[in-house]
Formats: C-alpha cells, sequence, structure tokens
C-alpha cells in the first residue's frame, strides 16, 4: 500500500522539478561551408514564470540536460530553428573576385522547460 | 422591267432581314395619348435577353498568379531546396554530413527569407578614364523565419540538400506583410 503512494510520490516530484534554462544557438556559413557554430545553454538563476508550451520531445538515455544537449545538438537546433530564427545574409558579388556569401543564423535566447521522464526528454517553450 | 424586279428583290431582302435582326420596339405609354408627359420604353425582344449568360453563376477562374500572391483569403507555401558543402578537412564522414547539413540548413533559410522579406540590393561601379574599372554589387537579408519545417535531406558527393517548408496563412500575415 506504501509502495503506489511512493511512487505516486516520486513522480509528481520529479514532474514539479523540471529543470530550466535558457538556450541560445547560433550558425555561420560562409559560401555553403559552415564555418561557425555555438550552442549556449544556461540554467536559469531565477524561476521562471509563464506559460510552458511543449516545443518538442526526444528519446534519450541522459539525465541531464547538458549531456543531452551535448550528444544531440543537431536535433537541439533544428528544434530551436523551426521555433524561430532570425537571418542575416550578405552577399557580395564584384567583377574582380569570386562570389563571396556569409549566412548568419540565430535563434533568440529561449527560456525553456525540461523534463526528463522515463528515457523522453520534454522541452517546453516558456511564454 | 428590269427595275420592277430590283425593286421586289430589294423589298425582298429587307423584310427578311428584319425577321432575322429583331429591332426593339418603341411602345408609347398611356399617358401620351391623352397629352401628358410622353414616355418612351424601350423593349428588347425576349430571344435577346434569353442568349445573355447570367454573371453570377460563372467563379471567377483561378490563374496561377491567384495562387503565388497571398491574399486574406488563402494559404501559400515557400518551399526551397537549400545546399550546404561539406568542409574539406573533416574528421569523420558523419561529421562532413553534420556540417555540410548545417549549412545547407542556413541556404535554405536565406532562400526562403529572400522570398518571404526581400534583397536589400546595393549596386557600385567606379569608372576610370570612361571605362568600368570595378563593378560590385552587394546583397543583404534580414528576416525572422517562424515555422519552418524541414521535408527531406539528401546527401549525395560532399552535396547536401535540405528541402524547407514555409506555410503562411493569409489572415495571420496579410496585414503585417503588406505594410
Amino acid at each position: 500500500m506504501v509502495r503506489p503512494a511512493l511512487t505516486l510520490t516520486l513522480l509528481l516530484a520529479a514532474a514539479v522539478s523540471a529543470d530550466e534554462y535558457y538556450i541560445y544557438y547560433s550558425l555561420t556559413s560562409r559560401d555553403l561551408i559552415a564555418v561557425q557554430e555555438s550552442l549556449k545553454v544556461s540554467r536559469a538563476m531565477t524561476p521562471l514564470r509563464g506559460r510552458a508550451e511543449p516545443l518538442c520531445s526526444f528519446e534519450t538515455d541522459e539525465h541531464t540536460f547538458g549531456s543531452f544537449a551535448a550528444k544531440n545538438r543537431m536535433k537541439l537546433a533544428e528544434c530551436l530553428l523551426e521555433n524561430s530564427a532570425s537571418l542575416r545574409s550578405y552577399g557580395d558579388f564584384s567583377s574582380m573576385t569570386s562570389q563571396k556569401n556569409i549566412d548568419i543564423l540565430t535563434t533568440p535566447v529561449l527560456p525553456v522547460q525540461v523534463e526528463f521522464n522515463d528515457g523522453l526528454v520534454t522541452i517546453k517553450k516558456i511564454q | 422591267m428590269k427595275k420592277w424586279s430590283l425593286l421586289a428583290l430589294t423589298l425582298i431582302s429587307t423584310a427578311l432581314m428584319a425577321e432575322t435582326c429583331p429591332t426593339p420596339k418603341v411602345e408609347k405609354s398611356q399617358g401620351a395619348e391623352s397629352g401628358a408627359v410622353k414616355q418612351e420604353t424601350i423593349v428588347v425582344p425576349k430571344a435577346a435577353i434569353s442568349k445573355v449568360e447570367p454573371i453570377q453563376a460563372k467563379e471567377p477562374a483561378k490563374t496561377g498568379c491567384d495562387l503565388c500572391t497571398l491574399s486574406q483569403n488563402n494559404t501559400i507555401h515557400f518551399q526551397v531546396v537549400g545546399q550546404g558543402v561539406a568542409p574539406v578537412n573533416t574528421v569523420s564522414p558523419a561529421q562532413a554530413l553534420a556540417l555540410a547539413k548545417r549549412a545547407a540548413i542556413a541556404d535554405a533559410y536565406r532562400q526562403l527569407g529572400e522570398k518571404i522579406c526581400g534583397v536589400r540590393v546595393e549596386g557600385r561601379d567606379l569608372i576610370r578614364n570612361m571605362m568600368i574599372s570595378r563593378s560590385t554589387v552587394r546583397t543583404q537579408i534580414d528576416a525572422m523565419i517562424k515555422n519552418a519545417r524541414i521535408l527531406d535531406t539528401k546527401f549525395k558527393d560532399g552535396l547536401c540538400e535540405v528541402e524547407m517548408e514555409v506555410t503562411l496563412n493569409g489572415k495571420e500575415w496579410y496585414a503585417r506583410l503588406s505594410r
């Protein structure tokens, strides 16, 4: 009788103690070659208030968001870019030199709530 | 004798033309006889009315331009294919694929930005001794793109192609983009 109650309490505690982070992603590409990429994850120092909307979810064996982000950088980047992406592109076409093109793709700093539950990580956007 | 036959032929042809081409009849209103204000009503023959097709029943034909121009009532899809090249100095083929895919995504976003938000173009020509010595064209795109979906990814011979799509709903975006 005690065990189900304990499990329920643990589950509720796990759901309640979802961690909150700020995520930022940037990608620079020059002449169709990716030259620089950065994914920055920072834990929120103060609790974030707002409505959380599901952004994406992945299956994983990791238990911390840092290790998950390090191993699944591309998946996370695609998820963030799909939500919102700011683009700056500069092209230079000259008769003397060949064509140059620089694309800078950045996502705004996004406050998210991350939940790990039974091999599934759920990322929720806080609005 | 010839004159009479010609006259008869002319009369017959005139009568036939009058039958085939009905002219509007002019009816005099009742007040005209009694000396009131004269009113004339033109009555169009019924045969002519029956030939006219109702305009409201026809739907406006959808042309290619209707489908590609955003309005308040339609939704348009922007679909692009971005290309990315793997750098030469990569550690493994997997890293090459990942980097090529990132570059392809950036290229696809650039194409979407070009289509949706437009391109700022700046051209400069340097003329020296009556001759163009340098010609430069600079382009700049500044855009914010939301909800772009990756549909397909292909990787072949060091070139990665990413097919990407954005859907623009006229109800939401027409007012903002038409400013």
